[in-house]
């Protein structure tokens, strides 16, 4: 019999005391993991409408998730929802700052991530209004198009702000629209930057990976005009640890066999970042 | 002691578990998808074929369709070939003069779609085509299309003495090379043709010495005279069950006139449907117990406008100056042309959501609007420096595509409803 054993020990509060510390020690290793361990994806369903929004976000790198970025979204999820066909009307909620991507550093402490971002912040000082406190500015790059080689991560401090998402899954746009997202930095002034959002760490590179997603979506995405389907084609797909799609699988169609072929084309093309390799994706056209 | 292990094995078991990415993605642009139209090599015969189709489904732009002659793939990695290549679709086609047999594959999946053996019998290449292109159609769009349509429309003869316009068939989609225009009338100076409802008969109006009479003419070609009143018998409309309306001359003016046979009298009866001073002009029905029309006032201004059979009372259309009304085949909507920067355009109307939508935008005066039996496309003439051509227009992508070359002279198209095959106007 071992001594750490409950029936090894007489004694009935020893037992109780073993069982309650072997449970906080699961609890601890249990919660380190959760906390430390590769971040789980946060389930955002978003439309493409959102990235006329733009808002300024702050990333708050000690926190995996601040849930401000779901509340954000029930908020303009709240907004009546439109068809497929139409264009959802999003809640304007204040412009961002588009900058040119910076390389990675490594990630700094708190304290000295608050002093960049002062910095950074300065030029965009005079279009915000005096009442906003002064507060740091997370300045925002705009990312390339993916070449045909791994996503590189960039600098956690200036990164493409993501705007938030509208959790509608089946919402769409009716007509294409034109958006500088792939194309290059913009330089787009900050006016009435009233909210700003604090988003954790796994929030901020899902969105991250979001943003990589529908930019690469956006250059291989180009359905046939002239449909209009009742329901939106929904695609899982499984990427391995390349990033290459292994499983593609078609979980709902949209009726029209033309239509959820040129999605399943599009995928194929498409490159994935790297921040979804090894997961699952479920994509809704 | 048990429980609590088995609620730390759930905990763990939760924090495994993870949930897949979801965002919904939109178009920024559009492209046709591609399609390749393969032949086998063993049946070179089949290429003509082929060609009919591509042009078929090319309509509307929405596919790209590569027509080549190829051997047909049997594998996996020779099917990935041309997945590389960015078909998706592959439609391959083979047979010998007597039976055709088709295969459309999924080039992903490497899986058959759909397929089919036909037996040519009486159809003739084109008539194959259309029919291979229909199924294809609804396969690839769950959509019905208009390809077993025919548009009757008037060609204008060149020549001294009198204008002569000869009443021919046409095809919505194929070129006048591939299907070559069916004359059904070659005397006279014709016009104005309209389809009976139900029935495979067209009226048209045709100038006589003394007044413009109506008539009517069956896949047999016989002609009979219809209505010959003193001026004008033009545009009659046919409902669904069987009314008819009729535009005669009346002191002058055009009224609409709603045509009866008294079976026991065995005479016919024509009845004047409006009070309205001026002109009432191009009746089409809506439903069985609404007509849409154009008005025309002593001031020559026109307006369109929606009687309602039963009562006879008249809803005005907020158009402005419209004039050659067409009722969807579904009377959800109504085309009909307007002046905008002095050329005429067509226009949509819907009846239920009110929305006006210029569908035309480009040069050349648009005229005689007919919509397509699935009710997506609208044929029309295009006038631009004395020549005249008929165009059919997508209604959901804007695209136009002229079906008659511009060295000749045509007018007043009129689409029927789908027609079976082999057509029996050959």
């Amino acid at each position: 019999m071992f001594l750490w054993s409950p029936n090894a020990q007489p004694n009935r509060q020893l037992k109780l005391g073993l069982a309650l510390s072997v449970l906080t020690l699961h609890l601890l290793v249990m919660g380190s993991y959760v906390f430390f361990s590769r971040p789980k994806p946060v389930i955002i369903k978003v439309s493409r409408s959102f990235n006329r929004n733009h808002v300024a976000v702050r990333v708050l790198p000690y926190l995996r998730q601040t849930g401000q970025l779901q509340r954000a979204l029930q908020v303009q999820n709240s907004s009546k929802k439109t068809p497929i066909q139409q264009a959802a009307p999003t809640k304007r909620v204040a412009r961002q700052v588009y900058k040119k991507p910076v390389a990675k550093t490594s990630t700094t402490p708190a304290k000295k991530f608050v002093k960049k971002q002062k910095q950074a912040s300065k030029k965009a000082q005079k279009v915000q209004k005096k009442n906003t406190p002064k507060k740091i500015k997370k300045t925002v790059a705009q990312p390339e198009p993916p070449v045909h080689e791994p996503v590189h991560e960039v600098s956690k401090q200036e990164q493409p702000v993501i705007p938030p998402a509208q959790p509608i899954p089946a919402a769409q746009e009716s007509a294409p629209e034109q958006t500088a997202e792939s194309t290059g930095p913009l330089d787009v002034s900050i006016t009435n930057t009233t909210e700003e959002i604090e988003l954790g760490l796994e929030e901020y590179e899902t969105l991250q990976a979001y943003q990589l997603i529908q930019s690469e979506m956006n250059t291989h995405w180009h359905p046939p005009a002239g449909f209009t389907p009742k329901r939106a084609c929904i695609i899982l797909i499984t990427l391995n640890g390349r990033g290459i799609v292994t499983q593609m699988h078609v979980e709902q169609s949209s009726g029209i066999l033309a239509y959820d072929m040129a999605a399943r084309m599009a995928i194929n093309r498409a490159l994935f970042p790297k921040g979804v390799w090894d997961q699952q994706v479920r994509l809704h056209f | 002691m048990k429980r609590i292990w088995i609620i730390v094995g759930l905990c763990y078991a939760t924090a495994y578990a993870s949930q897949p990415v979801e965002m919904v993605l939109t178009a920024q642009t559009f492209q046709p998808l591609k399609l390749l139209c393969a032949v086998e090599q063993t049946s070179p015969d089949c290429m003509p074929l082929a060609q009919m189709i591509a042009e078929l489904l090319s309509v509307g732009n929405q596919f790209a369709v590569t027509t080549t002659s190829m051997a047909m793939p049997h594998t996996k990695s020779e099917m990935s070939t041309l997945v590389e290549q960015n078909y998706p679709f592959a439609l391959f086609i083979s047979g010998t003069a007597d039976e055709v047999s088709w295969h459309l594959y999924d080039l992903l999946e490497s899986q058959q779609v759909c397929g089919k053996k036909h037996i040519r019998g009486a159809l003739s290449t084109p008539e194959l085509a259309i029919t291979i292109a229909n199924h294809l159609w609804h396969e690839l769009t769950s959509q019905t299309s208009s390809f077993d349509s025919l548009i009757a429309a008037t060609k204008q003869l060149d020549g001294p003495g009198r204008t002569k316009r000869e009443l021919c068939l046409i095809h919505p989609f194929l070129s006048l090379q591939s299907f070559h225009a069916i004359k059904l009338v070659s005397r006279g100076n014709n016009f104005a043709p309209r389809w009976h409802s139900t029935h495979p008969i067209i009226f048209y109006s045709q100038h006589a010495p003394t007044n413009i009479r109506l008539l009517s003419i069956d896949p047999y070609r016989v002609s009979r005279i219809i209505t010959s009143f003193d001026g004008q018998n033009i545009t009659p409309a046919i409902s669904p069950e069987g009314q008819v309306i009729v535009a005669l001359s009346l002191h002058d003016h055009v009224q609409l006139f709603s045509y009866t046979f008294d079976k026991q009298a065995r005479k016919s009866k024509f009845v004047r449907l409006l009070d309205q001073a001026g002109d009432c002009i191009s009746p089409s029905f809506l439903n069985e117990h609404e007509l849409v029309f154009c008005h025309i006032n002593e001031q020559n201004i026109p307006r369109v406008g929606i009687v309602h059979l039963p009562a006879k009372t008249i809803q005005w259309l907020p158009l402005g100056k419209a004039f050659c009304p067409a009722a969807h085949p579904a009377g959800t909507q109504i085309a009909y042309c307007k002046k905008v920067d002095g050329i005429l355009q067509i226009f949509t109307y819907n009846l239920t959501s009110k929305k006006n939508t210029q569908i035309t935008h480009d040069r050349g005066h648009k005229d005689e609007c007919s919509w397509s039996p699935c009710g997506a496309f609208i044929a029309c003439s295009v006038e631009e420096a004395n020549h005249s051509r008929i165009a059919v227009v997508d209604t959901r992508t804007h695209d136009m595509h002229f079906i008659t070359p511009a060295t000749q002279h045509w007018s007043y198209p009129s689409w029927s409803r789908h027609l079976p095959l082999p057509y029996q106007w050959r």
